[in-house]
């Protein structure tokens, strides 16, 4: 790379390869500057902007003429209970403790429903793997709820024939029963329900595991499948190796000074990442007392873990096993010898990292992702065991997932080929898509490939369902009984919000439908599997305590303290080994240009599949608000691509956006390229779930589907034989360049970034140790004077005064405050070709810096929503006051008087204000072209076109916005008063002396959800409430306040890193 | 004369009005004329009480009377509204409230059959809403009713209408004029529901004198906070 311009050097930070290079090169970026970029007057309907103009002077005076005659209210009706349920208030919120299980773990979580409407999911403090948080997958799965593609029938589709037809359970328990009877009967000599095949998710539930049993028990012929894309089989069978048994591995992060990942991503990843999350985060909290924990990140794709970690070596996927070899080899326990001797620089940061390791005994931990084999994650454990980390850092408990997911779909798939399967049953999933099941159906005898009868229950209609004969539709997890456990064990009961919205079964209702139960109430289901264990006598009470709680007390697994009993395989190293060689070959030579071989060479790159961040392995493709989400490593929307490094593109000649075509193993496919600085030189990383062929309106055909390159032998890590760009381009949207902060000043800003080694702009940051030695560290004036334009009219502190905390030391840019944010306030989706015009609605957004080198860059989180300015500039040119303060410090949005200048926009120095610029809910995201539905009146407009059930997640709490005006965060004035109400009932009634609210009672959605509870919301009139003792920390400032002073009322806290002190070369080679 | 030189170019007037800015002037008298009626026509129908929809009467499913319930029976407002203390919503009572008495008493009266075929078939009673705030308003009756504001101040005279009907604009500036103002609408909380109070005949005092006693008492916020936009939109 040629070097920064050495006015930009130091801590600045770059959003987007294409605004580091506009700063080298010393111009402004052409696109950056342009707020409302891409702005074509033909949105307005094919006119010009005069004629547009001048339409729209006719229309208002003509309707000014009729004004008292169009405008009547709407006539509504008040529909009362008949008989009102006890504890029912109408238009109150109830909170509900239930669960949502994804990968076999549950996640605990409170639902809030109004008026038995289920609107938005909390974590829930009691449950070991929320701690009060949910994530950005787990928020976002109340929406599918309300999805109008939701499957609303029993679908059933005749052998030959290509559509289904509308069938009804009753027609379909009929169906079940003959073919049951068939299977029982069977053939002479065979064992009763051969033929019969089930296709389950992975799951921990025990009333699953119960059924499951009793099926088995039942049925002796039939065959029991697992089966899951993003499955966890190597870390099971690696601790098969190790121990000789499967084990579960619980990390305490908290409990550790040194933490080592190994393609591990455990903030971003994990089953358990809330828990992982708030246990890292506490060893950064000590940061202030001069501790802090450090985080070594060895990894091929840039993961949330690696964009936090203090020191981080990218890796190809394949050298990730030579990196823990060698580690093991320092560290003196038995491995095969490994060598990192084409990463220069890798060798020595191995052996410091061993060193840190070793003097950090009984407070270190390593880990090792799901995508490594199993004998990587064998020796991990010995390693762990030689750090004294049993115990400690890392406990074990039984393991629930039979870690056999890839070879039951295999064996699955093999009984069908062999023409032995009579019926397949699916439990949810969609083994078609993810795992490549192939199979026809066939009324008469089975013949190869052939299956008799395949059902399917699914949430929605999807690959799987189109294959098969039977579609069930599956009621959603707010809809039905069921139960599952936690990562340590912890069983929760699934309780339902609401009765099914298209009479939907869950799996355990099916299951008992298929044992021939008549009663399948899965209250009762669950609470038979329950009886024996909690409660002893009083089951009734300790039933009704734990659906109170959302977990049952104390049911988490006995860890267990085993010793490492085996060797590791030496061959599956070997196998790495070899590998390593053939690029070897190449890549080991000393000069720069031969660094990267050829495109012709095989084995150059390699593959690492991944789960994506919004669409997880596919399952969430009909979730329009995970679908907007910027991934928050490479800010796509609406997308995968192949994530590929600087160098490996710049070798190759690719751009952002070229179409290539990577070969496998005689599998071939095609995906845009998007080049992601931090991901190892060598490496392609593809996410999953994209390209989905039969979904609903929202995800149907976004993106690529990357299955078709997976084979199932090697789930995440491929060797490639050939990647070859076709020529074509594809369009890629990325958040990353838009709402920049610093467009206008682009060029001066390199003025003010001042000399190297400061803090940016919008970034203060630094190391433990500088900050140990200089507690002003992060303190500095950018003008050195007072610059005051007016006396503020009010200190804004009247009762309270609100203001916001967020550490950006504790972000690890996970994403789930923005959607808590969508799903708390209404926000839009707007789709992909209107976020490419930045027109995104996001109130709150997650903004992602790089530092340094593109090969292995710093990163930083920034969560940037309104910071709520008391001199802010955006009323200071609203012309009709539609954005003003409030008495305790909001900058408060008037939706009905705007009119829609976006001159508060444009004067916004932090670029947060969204402007309606259609009637976002009545349109389809999908939409393409410009057809907008804009011409009906506008505030009718919603109410005739808003689909109905995709209304029914609206928060009643806050107004739904109509097109034309602007809207933005509002510190979540609901929920304020909510507290300040609710404060002054209890003061009226005399149950409380004060009639303030006390701190922790205003809770906004992001600061609720968010994993490491880095953002902090409260009274600064309190000087003893969190948030006063967050601002008056050393570390505390408000950004651009010393340029414009601007007084915001968030402030933010400086990112402090812990890079050893001997130091390690960061950048390679 | 060399055509470039400066000195002796021929004088250029610096104003120079197109001939159609003639009209200007008339065009704007006719403007402004126009806006002289158009305005005030605009003002005055958008205040005027079909507008604000005052004395809206819709026909309610069931006759219900008010004026009989409340002044001849006497019954509590809260014994049907029985949440509007403790939450946002007055909610309408459920048909088992009316049942309460109307189980034993006019058991036959066809005006009720709505009422008994809501109760047995567990169907709601479609009430028309006569109090109807735009969605971006949140009102809540509990809030008002811990500070001392009566039903009757927005309400009116509900134990004199056999048929409800909207008897305040409900614009905003017609809240505003109480949340600037509190003191002249309060009353002690055991007032609340009294349709006929009047703090003379009651108290002895003037009714600002009470209330700016009350505001202390309640706490009633100053009028900084009563009138910030965040208290009444979200």
């Amino acid at each position: 790379m040629p070097s920064l311009n050495p006015e930009l050097e130091g801590r600045t930070y770059w959003r987007s390869l294409a605004q580091r290079a506009a700063a080298e090169s010393g111009h402004g970026c052409a696109d950056l500057g342009d707020e409302f970029a891409a702005y074509e007057p033909p949105a307005a309907g094919g006119h010009t902007r005069r004629q547009f103009l001048s339409l729209m002077a006719a229309a208002m005076g003509l309707a000014g003429l009729t004004l008292p005659g169009c405008r009547r209210w709407p006539e509504q009706e008040v529909l009362p209970f008949a008989s009102r349920p006890e504890g029912i208030s109408p238009g109150e919120a109830l909170w509900y403790a239930t669960m949502i299980e994804r990968d076999g773990v549950a996640l605990g979580v409170l639902a809030r429903s109004y008026d038995g409407r289920p609107i938005k999911l909390e974590g829930n403090p009691a449950h070991p793997d929320s701690l009060g948080a949910a994530d950005a997958l787990t928020q976002a799965s109340i929406l599918d709820l309300y999805d109008p593609d939701r499957s609303r029938a029993v679908l059933l589709r005749a052998a030959g024939q290509a559509q289904p037809r509308i069938s009804s359970w009753d027609h379909f328990r009929t169906d079940l029963r003959q073919r049951l009877d068939a299977l029982r009967a069977g053939p002479p000599g065979s064992r009763s329900g051969e033929g019969l095949v089930i296709l389950s998710q992975v799951t921990a539930s025990p009333t699953i595991t119960r059924l499951r049993e009793q099926f088995e028990q039942s049925w002796p012929g039939a065959v029991w499948r697992t089966f899951a894309p993003l499955h966890r089989d190597h870390e099971v069978q690696g601790s098969e190796l190790a121990f000789g048994q499967p084990l579960r591995t619980q990390l305490d992060l908290a409990a550790a000074q040194v933490i080592a990942c190994f393609d591990a991503d455990l903030l971003g990843g994990h089953p358990s990442r809330q828990r992982l999350a708030r246990g890292w985060s506490a060893g950064r909290d000590s940061g202030d007392q001069g501790r802090m924990n450090r985080l070594y990140v060895v990894e091929s794709a840039m993961t949330l873990t690696g964009s936090v970690a203090d020191h981080r070596l990218p890796l190809p996927p394949s050298q990730i096993a030579a990196a823990v070899a060698q580690l093991a080899g320092h560290l003196g326990v038995a491995a095969p010898a490994a060598s990192l001797s084409p990463h220069p620089g890798g060798d020595r940061w191995i052996a410091q990292l061993a060193s840190d390791l070793l003097a950090h005994q009984g407070q270190a931990v390593i880990a090792v992702g799901p995508a490594q084999p199993p004998a990587v994650h064998a020796l991990a454990h010995a390693i762990n065991q030689r750090l004294a980390a049993f115990g400690h850092a890392v406990r074990f408990t039984e393991e629930p997932d039979r870690g056999r997911a890839a070879p039951d779909l295999a064996d699955a798939q093999q009984r069908i080929d062999a023409g032995q399967v009579h019926t397949l049953v699916m439990l949810g999933g969609n083994p078609v898509f993810d795992g490549g099941l192939k199979f026809t159906i066939s009324d008469t005898a089975a013949g190869p490939g052939h299956v008799g009868a395949a059902i399917h229950l699914g949430t929605h209609y999807n690959e799987s369902s189109a294959a098969s004969t039977w579609h069930l539709p599956q009621a959603h997890e707010l809809e039905c009984w069921g139960d599952g456990r936690a990562w340590d064990g912890t069983i929760s009961i699934q309780q339902p919000l609401i009765l099914p919205l298209f009479g939907g079964r869950s799996v355990i209702e099916l299951l008992a439908m298929l044992a021939g139960e008549s009663a399948t109430d899965g209250r009762l289901l669950v609470q038979q599997t329950l009886r024996p264990m909690i409660g002893g006598v009083d089951f009734d009470g300790a039933w009704r305590q734990a659906l109170r709680d959302g977990v049952v007390a104390g049911s988490a697994w006995p860890t267990t303290r085993p010793g490492v009993t085996r060797a590791v395989p030496a061959e599956e190293f070997e196998e790495r080994r070899k590998m390593n060689e053939e690029r070897g070959g190449v890549v080991g030579s000393s000069a720069r240009s031969s660094f990267f071989v050829p495109r012709s060479s095989p084995h150059v790159l390699e593959v690492l599949f991944i789960a994506d961040s919004s669409v997880h392995d596919g399952r969430f493709a009909n979730n329009g608000w995970l679908q907007e989400m910027p991934d928050p490593v490479t800010q796509l929307v609406w997308d995968n691509a192949a994530l590929m490094s600087v160098t490996d593109t710049q070798r190759l000649g690719l751009a952002l956006g070229d179409m290539v075509e990577l070969q496998a193993g005689g599998r071939t496919l095609r995906m845009p390229v998007m080049i992601q600085p931090g991901v190892a030189a060598g490496t392609v990383v593809l996410p999953m779930g994209y390209g989905r062929r039969v979904v609903g309106r929202v995800g149907l055909g976004v993106g690529h589907d990357v299955y078709p390159l997976r084979p199932a032998t090697q789930p995440y890590i491929l060797a490639l034989d050939m990647l070859r760009r076709t020529g074509e381009r594809y369009d890629l949207v990325m958040t990353q360049e838009h709402h920049l902060i610093d467009a206008q000043g682009f060029r001066a800003r390199a003025q003010r970034a001042g000399k190297p080694n400061e803090s940016g702009l919008l970034i203060h940051d630094g190391t433990l140790d500088d900050y140990r030695g200089n507690q002003d560290l992060f303190q500095h004036k950018g003008h050195g004077i007072a610059l005051k334009l007016f006396d503020p009219p009010h200190a804004f502190n009247e009762p309270h005064a609100w203001g916001m905390a967020i550490d950006l030391n504790k972000c690890i840019g996970c994403n789930a405050c923005l959607v808590a944010c969508q799903a708390e306030n209404n926000v839009p989706i707007v789709g992909k070709q209107e976020v490419a015009r930045h027109r995104e609605m996001h109130w709150l957004r997650v903004d992602r810096y790089y530092k340094g080198d593109t090969e292995n860059p710093q990163v930083v989180h920034q969560p940037l929503a309104c910071v709520h300015c008391e001199t802010a500039p955006c009323e200071q040119v609203c012309p009709v006051a539609a954005t003003v303060h409030d008495s305790e410090g909001l900058n408060t949005m008037v939706y009905n008087r705007c009119i829609g200048t976006r001159y508060c926009s444009n004067n916004c120095p932090y670029k947060v204000r969204r402007f309606n610029y259609f009637d976002w809910h009545s349109r389809s995201p999908r939409t393409t072209g410009d057809t907008p539905p804009w011409l009906g009146i506008p505030d009718r407009q919603q109410a005739q076109r808003v689909d109905k059930l995709a209304a029914m997640v609206f928060n009643p709490e806050v107004t739904v916005r109509m097109r034309g005006v602007m809207e933005k965060c509002t510190y979540c004035t609901q929920r304020i008063q909510a507290a300040r109400i609710g404060a002054k009932l209890e003061h009226a009634a005399g149950r409380r002396q004060e009639e303030t609210v006390r701190d922790g009672e205003v809770v906004p959605a992001c600061a609720g959800t968010c994993p490491t509870q880095a953002i902090v919301f409260g009274d600064l009139n309190d000087p003893k409430s969190k948030v006063s003792r967050l601002h008056a920390n050393a570390r505390a400032y408000g950004m651009l306040d010393d340029l414009l002073a601007l007084r915001p009322r968030t402030q933010y806290l400086a990112k402090l890193r812990h890079p050893a002190v001997s130091g390690i070369k960061e950048t390679h080679p | 004369m060399p055509p470039d030189d400066p000195d002796n170019a021929p004088p250029v007037s610096l104003v120079q009005f197109p001939r159609w800015a003639n009209y200007l002037l008339p065009a704007c008298v006719l403007a402004a004329i126009g806006l002289g009626t158009y305005l005030p026509t605009l003002a005055i129908l958008g205040l005027s009480p079909s507008t604000t929809n005052v004395g809206y009467r819709p026909t309610q499913p069931v006759p219900f009377d008010h004026a009989l319930h409340v002044k001849a029976l006497g019954i509590d407002c809260r014994y049907c509204h029985s949440t509007v203390q403790d939450a946002a919503f007055a909610a309408l009572p459920p048909t088992q409230t009316c049942m309460n008495c109307h189980a034993a008493i006019k058991t036959d009266s066809p005006l009720l059959e709505p009422v008994r075929r809501s109760f047995a078939e567990g169907t709601p009673i479609p009430w028309k809403k006569v109090h109807d705030l735009p969605d971006y308003a949140y009102f809540n009756h509990a809030a008002h009713l811990a500070k001392g504001v009566g039903c009757a101040s927005c309400h009116g005279a509900i134990d004199d209408m056999p048929q409800v009907f909207q008897s305040q604009p409900l614009s905003m500036g017609w809240c505003l004029d109480c949340h600037r103002q509190p003191e002249l609408h309060l009353r002690p909380r055991d007032q609340i529901t009294n349709m006929s109070w009047n703090a003379e005949s009651e108290t002895g005092r003037v009714q600002r004198e009470l209330s700016l006693l009350l505001k202390r008492e309640y706490n009633v916020a100053d009028d900084v906070f009563m009138t910030s936009c965040s208290t009444c939109h979200r």
